[in-house]
């Protein structure tokens, strides 16, 4: 009898090896993030970055900040935030981008044309437990409604909305876009580009 | 005796049950950054309209919404059924996306959400879905309400603007389109330069 239980026993944990290791084979056996809990990650944090959060950003210089560009080289190379680093979605995972992308001592801003791609990489980079990484919603579409072309509010519209409008103004003056008719009086509170000094030449000889 | 065989089949049993029951990434990272540009798992407007508008095939599809039940109850397509993201991965809610039988069709309250849902759902291996570009609002005002021509062929993430242009025309403080090359965010270390030491007579 005795000889039979501890039989089993053994049997028992040669089934329960057996199993981790049929569980193990998986494609990525240590994977952290399971689908469970990859939906709660989603659900429970914030992920997104306005446009106005990112001009803000932008204009003051922020050195945190990292621009990520996920879409492809030719349109990167067409137009692109200014200091942004470009990382085709489907390169996203490569090992190249594994040091760019975990770190805790930056917030990257993943972007698009609008935040179809930057939605797929955070993602893609909550699976692999990155940190510190946003989308900015709306991506460049938006970026251009909201800050190079903003439009101008109804006169009914609250005032923190005309304070908006003339942020986005100021911004838009900024970044370039700055055209949009009738210019308004609105006083840059932000710094502008700093212009360099000329020293005067040292003057060489007698004059 | 009896009682060990009864011991080891209830062990087994709860050993692989417990294996089956977790639901895994069928990609992994790397597979699905590489499918993530793919296209085919949206449901174009189009299409959404002929679906709605002819109501034949509703049998074979379900719409799924992603909205909160308070939302859903002001306003949903017809015939849809409400699962909140948030349960997404709940037990029962998981079956209904996994179910063979039919093709889902998922909406949320916002085109992000509609992606977040469908790229999950990618990722685990399933197929037989769609996902509505566009928020709830946007298909009941422009596809439900009036289908106009611009409906048809909405999608968020075509360039709608062409930016260096909008940058370029306009004699802005800086322009940053690539091709005039200014020196980007990363502060450049400007050297100063040392005023030649000045010669002689003054």
């Amino acid at each position: 009898m005795n000889k039979i239980s501890i039989l089993f026993v053994v049997l028992l944990v040669i089934g329960a090896f057996g199993v981790f290791i049929i569980d193990s084979t998986q494609k990525e056996p240590f994977e952290k993030v399971q689908p469970c809990d990859l939906i709660d990650i989603i659900s429970q944090t914030n992920k997104y970055v306005t446009t106005d959060e990112l001009a803000r950003k932008m204009m003051s210089d922020d050195p945190t900040i990292m621009l990520i560009d996920l879409r492809t080289k030719t349109e990167f190379e067409k137009y692109s935030l200014s200091g942004a680093i470009n990382i085709p979605l489907e390169n996203l995972a490569d090992k190249q981008y594994k040091e760019v992308l975990d770190q805790d001592v930056r917030t990257i801003i993943l972007y698009s044309n609008s935040s179809d791609l930057a939605v797929k990489a955070w993602m893609l980079t909550s699976r692999l437990t990155y940190k510190n990484i946003y989308i900015l919603k709306g991506g460049l579409n938006r970026w251009v409604e909201t800050i190079l072309k903003p439009k101008e509010p109804k006169e009914t519209a609250l005032r923190t909305e005309f304070e908006m409008y003339s942020f986005r103004k100021a911004a838009s003056y900024y970044f370039g876009g700055g055209s949009t008719v009738g210019e308004t009086v609105i006083k840059k509170k932000t710094s502008l580009p700093i212009k360099r000094k000329k020293k005067s030449a040292a003057g060489g000889g007698c004059d | 005796m009896k009682k060990y065989l009864i011991i080891i089949i209830i062990s087994i049993i709860a050993l692989t049950s417990c294996t089956k029951e977790q639901r895994r990434f069928k990609l992994t990272v790397e597979e699905a950054s590489k499918q993530a540009v793919d296209q085919a798992y949206v449901l174009s407007p189009q299409l959404l309209a002929d679906i709605l508008y002819s109501g034949s095939d509703l049998a074979t599809y379900k719409f799924i919404d992603l909205r909160n039940p308070s939302k859903f109850e002001n306003g949903h397509i017809e015939g849809a059924i409400n699962i909140p993201f948030r349960t997404m991965n709940k037990n029962n809610n998981c079956k209904t996306f996994i179910d063979q039988g039919r093709v889902n069709i998922i909406y949320g309250e916002s085109t992000e959400q509609a992606i977040f849902a469908g790229f999950f759902l990618q990722q685990l291996g399933v197929k037989n879905y769609f996902i509505i570009l566009g928020s709830y609002d946007f298909i009941k005002n422009n596809i439900i309400d009036n289908y106009n021509i611009y409906s048809a062929h909405y999608n968020p993430e075509i360039v709608q603007y062409d930016y260096a242009k909008i940058v370029s025309e306009t004699s802005g403080a800086q322009n940053y389109s690539a091709k005039t090359k200014k020196p980007t965010g990363t502060a450049t270390f400007k050297r100063k330069k040392k005023s030649a030491a000045g010669g002689g007579c003054d």
